[in-house]
């Protein structure tokens, strides 16, 4: 490297460490976001750089000599040869979902700094290291999936309990991103209308691609965004007419309404509906992202969240627990997240032309993920904290009418008015914005505010609330229908192995019970956050991260296993340092979650407090069958938390079995990879 | 010599201007490239090339019944 390349690396340096020390020791006085903005660009610069080049050249070695899966193996369907950026550019759109706009949101209730930190941090040292040692490991294995390189590397055991986990942690994933829809829509006739409306507008752009316009899916899917635009202005005055009734449902009603499309959309053509929504909600998410990036370098909003809130206490109200571990369960997605693995060792692999391109893919697009989150964190942290806390702090915790919610939230020591909150409401189109948990509304709300700061003012905020909220809802139906159906395959090839006509993937009893038995599972879990007194949010997505940091250990331990088979126990910290941290994170997390005795954050604890008044008789008529209700599922996700940390725990010690093995020497180092073919595109530019 | 410095003043600033209608024009060209194979649309082209067929509607189901089976056996993430 030239001096003038030191010198501008150094000088990257020194700003990263600037940025991040501004945000790290501001207390009290208001910061600017680009702060955040510039701390998190250059450590992803800094990350890409060194770290990611350490481990390209080190540890993987790797060698643009050898031929890819996708020319030795190419076939023109899932094999293919594909230009680098292309390849980018599909892998972001599959692992970036609700996950780092919601998690982030909803951890900005211990202020912005513990949030920030793990986002960057994380993503450098955990997230992007496990994605780009997974896409490694895939593309040297034929690109096999995280399950078959779980059974080939570590044993039969943890291969099943990958399958297993991930199909559990998929009924979570889906019971909670429809409650997140839920929540947003509950009460407002402006956004049910919008959504409704995609779902007629999804089946014109399938009919459309099959029989009107073949292949023409551009086309098609500008003429669909056309229409869900119209869709989001007719909301307006839909919310304001004689409809606006039929549009106005409350959130069981719509968690049913959701179980139903879930079942229909699962089970009918791919080409009618999930197909085309899948196109529109693609384009959507990548032009909102890079719309919220623009609008933020433009507008540079102050934060008006502090450092830190009162709320790292474990006391907060829009979920429980300490900031240690709750805050990097919270956030997966963003900073490490398992079921990222999955879509590394999917279709990824199978379409990098070279080995090199392995770094941008898997190293860069978890940096570019991490930057979604920092935005939405950003545009959770813009708002007045009251505000934040009035939106997202549910009913049973600060009082289900305005005044009692003012009055808990400005006692704690956020300044918060009933008409402070009737303006906003009215401003964005609607009823109210109390407890609107789940952090779908209040990213809404922050991102119409920068919008609106860009241009437009506030007579523009309702179109650009409504405009996020059809944004997030519309990708989130997209994962919903899209996630029943592999949950459905999942579950078909589980059961296949007891009894071969189980696992027939076209035979119509089979699509009907199988897809019934995923959207009753997960249709479940909806319902029980639905009727939960502290809202869902507050036991389902802990639940969730827990699993989905779970997820992301079984997948640690299969890239270090792969690494000391490569290295001996040289370069094991790479994968052994952020699984150690998730461990300890996910494990203690599970723990309190379990056993806790405060009934707002230890299931059983939950479950024994509500027992314990069922029995002095404090509950009569109807609101008995309820908490027996809350009472059995608290019990529940007791189990299933437990069950998630057993399937894990089995993977690590299988692991840990086959790591003493290696280092002892009583065990060869039989590495899987696929042997070498000299490629004939070493010299090709890609 | 004022006219000698305004032409490669003006020679300078035409040349930074094809660079950047060069470069600009290259996004542009490289975003429409990420869009068609997000729509699937290169991928279509592909396997018209492939299999030595034209376009048709009969073509695009077979190609895109095949295409989604694979798509929308894959899991996304969260």
């Amino acid at each position: 490297m030239g001096i003038v390349k030191r010198l501008l690396w150094a000088a990257v340096a020194c700003g990263a460490a600037i940025s991040l020390g501004a945000i790290a020791t501001s207390r009290g006085e208001q910061i600017n976001s680009m702060w955040l903005v510039i701390a998190a660009a250059l450590s992803y610069m800094l990350g890409y750089r060194f770290y990611a080049k350490f481990i390209a050249t080190k540890v993987m070695m790797l060698n643009d000599e050898r031929a890819t899966p996708a020319e030795r193996m190419e076939n023109g369907h899932d094999y293919v040869i594909t230009n680098k950026w292309i390849v980018f550019g599909q892998h972001f759109a599959a692992i970036a979902g609700p996950g780092p706009l919601v998690g982030p949101v909803l951890a900005a209730q211990f202020g912005f700094l513990p949030g920030t930190l793990w986002i960057i941090i994380g993503a450098v040292f955990g997230g992007a290291v496990q994605d780009f040692v997974i896409l490694f490991a895939s593309m040297r294995r034929d690109g096999k999936s995280l399950g078959q390189i779980a059974r080939e590397e570590v044993g039969k055991v943890g291969g099943i309990v990958a399958l297993v986990t991930v199909l559990l942690i998929m009924i979570i994933l889906l019971a909670v991103v429809s409650l997140v829809v839920v929540n947003a829509l509950a009460g407002s006739p402006w956004g049910t209308f919008t959504i409704a409306a995609t779902m007629p507008i999804a089946v014109l752009m399938g009919l459309y691609l099959r029989y009107w316009r073949p292949g023409r899916v551009l086309e098609i899917s500008v003429i669909g965004f056309l229409l869900v635009l119209a869709s989001v202005f007719g909301g307006q005055w839909i919310s304001t007419s004689s409809l606006a009734p039929m549009f106005t449902m409350s959130a069981m009603a719509l968690a049913i309404w959701i179980i139903v499309y879930g079942f229909f959309a699962s089970a009918l053509p791919v080409w009618l509906l999930l197909a085309p929504r899948g196109y529109l909600s693609t384009f959507v998410k990548l032009g909102v992202i890079v719309l919220l990036a623009v609008g933020i370098l433009l507008v540079r909003p102050e934060l008006q969240m502090p450092a830190f809130t009162r709320f790292i206490d474990g006391t907060g109200p829009v979920f429980a627990g300490k900031v240690f571990p709750f805050c990097f369960i919270t956030i997966a997605c963003g900073a490490v997240s398992g079921f990222h693995s999955l879509i590394s060792s999917g279709t990824t692999p199978k379409m990098l032309s070279k080995e090199t391109h392995a770094t941008p893919v898997g190293y860069g697009c978890m940096m570019l993920e991490s930057f979604v989150a920092i935005m939405a964190m950003i545009a959770a942290c813009v708002l007045d904290p009251g505000v934040y806390f009035a939106i997202n702090a549910p009913g049973g915790v600060v009082g289900k009418t305005a005044e009692t919610a003012v009055a808990t939230i400005s006692g704690w020591g956020f300044p918060v008015t009933a008409e402070q909150m009737a303006a906003l409401a009215h401003s964005v189109g609607e009823a109210t914005l109390f407890s609107r948990t789940g952090g779908a509304p209040s990213f809404a709300v922050g991102m119409a505010h920068i919008f609106a700061k860009g241009g437009g003012g506030d007579v523009v905020l309702g179109f650009w609330y409504h405009f996020a909220i059809m944004f997030e809802a519309l990708f989130i139906l997209t994962i919903l229908d899209s996630g029943t159906r592999v949950g459905r395959f999942m579950l078909q090839d589980l059961l296949g192995q007891v009894w071969k006509p189980l696992g027939r993937t076209g035979w119509m009893p089979g699509i009907i019970g199988f897809s019934a038995a995923i959207v009753g599972a997960w249709g479940y879990f909806l319902v029980q956050g639905v009727r939960d007194p502290l809202g869902g949010v507050n036991s389902l997505w802990p639940l969730f991260g827990i699993a989905n940091q779970l997820l992301a250990g079984i997948a640690l331990s299969v890239a270090t296993t792969i690494i000391l088979k490569m290295h001996g126990a040289k370069f094991m910290w790479i994968t052994c340092g952020p699984l150690l941290w998730l461990v300890v994170v996910t494990f203690s997390a599970g723990w309190q979650k379990i056993f806790s005795p405060i009934p707002a954050l230890g299931f059983l604890a939950q479950a024994n407090q509500l027992q314990a008044g069922l029995d002095a008789g404090k509950v009569a008529g109807a609101a008995v069958a309820q908490t027996q209700a809350v009472i059995f599922n608290a019990r529940l996700d007791a189990g299933i938390c437990g069950l998630f940390m057993v399937l894990v725990a089995v993977v690590l010690i299988d692991s840990l079995r086959i790591w003493l093995g290696i280092l002892q020497g009583t065990r060869e180092r039989n590495s899987m990879e696929s042997p070498f073919v000299l490629s004939r595109l070493s010299g090709e530019e890609a | 010599m004022r006219g000698m410095v305004r032409g490669v003043v003006r020679g300078a600033v035409r040349g930074v201007l094809r660079g950047v209608k060069r470069r600009v024009g290259g996004i542009l060209a490289g975003i429409l490239e990420l869009l068609r194979e997000i729509a699937d649309e290169n991928a279509y082209a592909r396997h018209l090339a492939e299999h030595g067929a034209a376009h048709s509607g009969a073509e695009w189901r077979k190609f895109s019944d095949e295409r989604f089976r694979q798509k929308y056996q894959q899991v996304k993430c969260c």
